[in-house]
């Protein structure tokens, strides 16, 4: 009686596993995984800071335009077709130590091209922006857009040294 | 009990993933495989990721059966896939599709909600492609999510 009871609770086990069974026929089942990560971030990523090189005390300006190898450059990702905010907030001067230089800068969006010269390509007009994210990631699930920052530095009288400042770039949904 | 335990045992074997399942070997084998999981990779909230029967990331399964046989396959479809809330999973009429080449260029599709009943090829073996379609909404936790599509087969 309870080699029985066993073989009805195998059996009822086995059942379940074959949707498909017929009498008379042969049936198997096979399973696999189905698999997804869901991403709620939108992610601003620095691809290359703005760098003016080496510069000579007293040289003058020296700009780095959209078009430059040097151009700073972010691609913010998010999820497909999304409207975004983005916030910049500029250092004030570059410095070092105590030294500061002078400069200027501007900045310039491209919803779904990375081509800084491309007439697609819009320049900032404040330090907000709202735009979205039209350019396909390599995957197909999330799309991006790229930023560019360029400007101008004035050297003058300065002791020598690297001066820098940090741009601090947010985005919002 | 030692009965008992060679049950458990069997059970154990149909319930692996990716081993495949057969009758009998030879000309007459009646096996079920499954080759690849269908992978939707990272997908943003508030978007929609389609896998489609042709795409590299779509589920395979591979049936082998005596040729000129008929063979009826179905599916077990989740409605929603496991996590921290239930994403859930959908599949349209075309979401599946088999061919007699391991290729799903000019595979024939089917609806994976209906099954199909195809005839065994003189090759054999019969290869089948599953996708379907995912929208986390804006509220959806990330992180990963999983589930387990089982594919039937019965050889009349």
């Amino acid at each position: 009686m309870k080699r029985a009871a066993c073989v009805l609770t195998a059996l009822a086990a086995l059942a379940s596993l074959h949707p498909a069974v017929l009498a008379g026929q042969q049936a198997f089942s096979q399973g696999l995984t189905i698999q997804v990560g869901v991403a709620s971030g939108l992610t601003v990523l620095r691809d290359r800071d703005l760098n003016f090189g080496n510069l000579v005390t007293n040289s003058g300006v020296t700009t780095v335009t959209l078009a430059s190898a040097n151009v700073g450059k972010l691609h913010i990702y998010g999820g497909q077709n999304r409207t975004v905010n983005i916030t910049l907030v500029p250092p004030a001067t570059l410095k070092f130590g105590t030294n500061t230089i002078p400069y200027t800068w501007g900045g310039a969006y491209n919803e779904q091209l990375n081509i800084p010269t491309d007439p697609t390509t819009v320049t900032l007009a404040a330090t907000t922006a709202t735009f979205r994210l039209r350019d396909t990631g390599p995957t197909g699930n999330y799309d991006q857009a790229y930023l560019w920052i360029f400007g101008s530095v004035t050297v003058g009288a300065v002791p020598p040294g690297v001066y820098s400042g940090t741009f601090t770039i947010s985005a919002a949904y | 009990m030692n009965w008992l335990v060679r049950a458990l045992v069997l059970m154990l074997g149909l319930t692996a993933a990716a081993a495949p399942v057969s009758a009998q070997g030879g000309p007459n084998a009646f096996t079920v495989s499954g080759l690849n999981g269908l992978g939707f990779g990272t997908v943003f909230v508030g978007s929609t990721s389609v896998v489609t029967p042709s795409s590299p990331t779509a589920a395979l399964f591979a049936i082998t059966g005596p040729k000129r046989s008929q063979v009826a396959m179905a599916f077990a479809l989740p409605a929603s896939l496991a996590g921290a809330v239930p994403l859930p999973i959908t599949f349209g009429a075309g979401s599946a599709a088999w061919s007699d080449r391991n290729s799903p260029a000019g595979a024939r599709s089917f609806n994976p909600q209906q099954g199909a009943t195809i005839v065994m090829p003189d090759t054999r073996t019969v290869y089948i492609w599953l996708g379907g379609t995912i929208s986390p909404s804006i509220s959806q936790p990330s992180g990963q999510y999983s589930s387990t599509v089982t594919l039937s087969v019965a050889l009349n």
